[in-house]
């Protein structure tokens, strides 16, 4: 295991790689959101990822789907909260990486993960500047799962390949 | 973020510096942008050849970017990185703008020629 101080204020970054010992892959991210926290956040888990022998394409994919992912926390999970926690784990499967994503910010407003998109305004003629977020979440990821319990909000979803996943 | 621009009476090259344009950069990229439609230039080419990463907030404001541009001045785009790519391609932003694939060439020589001369 070992520990990375991102950010001299309160963003504490854990990477902990436990492959060798039990043949699973863990990492695990405690920040403190804020608008420069998630580009962090993403160096120092691109970094953690850099041992899977991921693809160039793969890699962006998952750096794609956690901004969009961390982005929705710092701006609306945390909306007018300053540095709020965020713990993210991502674990990896035979031919998946899986993600959770907990914050003790505001719940989503319907209860529930966004149906409406970009392409819902796209169709209407106008063009969005906005609501492509979970376009590109739902066209990447897979198997969302969202769960308010206890004030915390939790989000779990994969990224699929077409392939093992191990390390190099 | 900067963005450097070289330009004759015709078109403007804007260039950002810095890797990512993410959800931290958005808000200055279009401040940038606003700041330079004042030289109304028929078109305006951005070379995103320096953006490595570019999130939906990004993508936002190059949207932004054109809709405070038009009518005046026409936002195309050049160079865009694989993972830039995806982002426009998967939204179907690529159906939107004029994309090439470099910088044109024969814009990078006349703005250097103006320069120089």
């Amino acid at each position: 295991m070992r520990a990375v101080w991102a950010d001299a204020n309160l963003s504490e970054i854990t990477v902990q790689d436990r492959s060798a010992r039990d043949d699973r892959f863990e990492l695990r991210v405690l920040y403190a959101s804020g608008r420069f926290a998630v580009r962090q956040v993403l160096l120092s888990v691109m970094d953690g990822l850099s041992g899977l022998g991921l693809s160039d394409s793969e890699k962006a994919n998952i750096e794609l789907v956690l901004a969009e992912a961390l982005n929705n926390v710092a701006e609306h999970a945390y909306h007018g909260v300053t540095a709020g926690l965020v713990e993210l784990r991502v674990r990896r499967f035979p031919n998946h990486l899986s993600f959770v994503i907990m914050d003790e910010g505001h719940p989503m407003p319907t209860g529930e993960i966004p149906r409406h998109d970009a392409t819902d305004t796209w169709t209407r003629g106008d063009l969005p500047e906005g609501g492509f977020g979970w376009l590109l979440l739902r066209t990447l990821a897979r198997n969302f799962a969202y769960r308010r319990v206890n004030g915390r909000n939790t989000l779990a979803f994969e990224i699929h390949f077409d392939r093992r996943v191990r390390d190099s | 973020m900067i963005l450097h621009a070289k330009f004759d009476a015709d078109i403007m090259i804007v260039t950002p510096e810095g890797d990512r344009l993410d959800a931290a950069a958005a808000v200055q990229f279009k401040d940038a942008i606003r700041a330079l439609a004042g030289q109304a230039t028929p078109r305006m080419i951005l070379d995103m050849s320096p953006v490595k990463f570019m999130d939906s907030s990004g993508l936002g404001a190059v949207i932004g970017a054109m809709k405070l541009l038009a009518p005046t001045t026409r936002l195309e785009l050049a160079a865009l990185s694989p993972a830039v790519e995806k982002v426009f391609k998967l939204t179907q932003m690529d159906r939107v703008f004029t994309i090439h694939p470099t910088v044109p060439v024969w814009q990078q020589e006349a703005l250097d020629a103006c320069r120089v001369g």
